[in-house]
């Protein structure tokens, strides 16, 4: 099933030219690193305030509100460019371990931003500013660097599997 | 000196620091995912910087401020990517010392270094002309832009280095 989606998506017209023009994957990979770059910093930017260590003079609400739009911005675009990465290698990338483990980290940081927006940030308002932040805050920002870490890593690893 | 180079290239190749990273498997990805975990703290620091020299973000804060909490990191980061990059070089220095796409990466490196430490100085110098409506607004928008170009070119000269011919 998954074989078959990835085939049909790999024998696309856009697919065979990422695939085999000179320049049409490593200018996606570039524009890709530059979009995942940009999410993992400013996560770190937000993650590094909800553990109360850095920023912590300036509003949690206030750096969520001013750092997250670049971040949704880049993670459409890097998901944009790596969908058309993995459509000129479909078939190979859906059987390849550290691209698994990648979309897998994905999933978890994406599961541990919903659990979190649900539960610790709906009290927000009680620890924006001037107090330590919850202990439920701080595991969710610990989790989300080490989520986002473990997807760079798996995501620089998956260039030595498939080639 | 282009033959002096590859001499030591070659030289560099036949080290046993140089042989022991060729041959363990791990070491190259893990340096380069420390590499790019390191960028990563330069591009949120720096975008947030400039982001508020242009006037999208903190407009309640001033320059000042937003120079002090962010760029530390970015020097933080530019000691990481350095150490990180000599071991990637160390393991193939012709991949990168023979390679002019490497070559001017470390132009934009050293711009982007000077850039931001200038600016670090200018402003921690005066303060007060910083501040949250700064008299030379458009200059502070000049250095937003020409750091964000910078850091772009630089990351996209390290992707490649790895597609181009190297000698």
């Amino acid at each position: 099933m998954l074989q078959t989606v990835a085939q049909w998506l790999q024998d696309t017209a856009l697919a065979q030219w990422i695939a085999t023009s000179a320049v049409g994957f490593p200018w996606i990979e570039t524009f890709h690193v530059i979009f995942i770059t940009t999410v993992v910093g400013t996560i770190t930017v937000v993650d590094l305030r909800l553990l109360n260590l850095t920023s912590t003079r300036r509003s949690v609400s206030q750096i969520t509100s001013e750092v997250l739009p670049f971040t949704w911005c880049a993670f459409a675009l890097a998901a944009l460019t790596g969908g058309l990465l993995f459509m000129s290698k479909a078939t190979e990338y859906v059987d390849d371990f550290p691209f698994r483990m990648k979309m897998l980290l994905l999933a978890c940081a994406g599961l541990n931003m919903v659990v979190f927006h649900f539960t610790a940030a709906r009290g927000v308002a009680s620890w924006d500013q001037g107090v330590d932040t919850p202990r439920a805050a701080k595991i969710a920002a610990a989790l989300s660097l080490l989520f986002w870490t473990g997807i760079i890593v798996f995501g620089r690893w998956i260039g030595f599997t498939v080639r | 000196m282009e033959q002096a180079i590859a001499a030591f290239c070659d030289w560099l190749s036949a080290t046993p620091i140089s042989l022991t990273i060729q041959s363990v498997l791990w070491i190259i990805p893990v340096i380069q995912s420390i590499h790019i975990i390191a960028v990563t703290l330069i591009v949120g620091a720096v975008l947030m910087v400039d982001m508020k020299l242009l006037g999208v973000v903190g407009r309640d804060m001033p320059i000042s401020g937003a120079t002090r909490r962010f760029l530390p990191w970015v020097w933080v980061a530019v000691v990481v990517l350095l150490l990180t990059g000599s071991v990637l070089t160390v393991a193939e220095p012709r991949r990168e010392l023979i390679n002019n796409v490497f070559r001017l990466k470390m132009l934009l490196v050293l711009a982007a270094c000077a850039l931001t430490g200038g600016f670090q100085i200018i402003v921690s110098r005066n303060a007060e002309a910083w501040g949250d409506q700064p008299s030379n607004q458009w200059s502070a928008r000049a250095v937003a832009i020409i750091s964000l170009a910078l850091w772009v070119g630089i990351i996209m000269c390290g992707r490649w280095i790895a597609y181009v011919e190297h000698g």
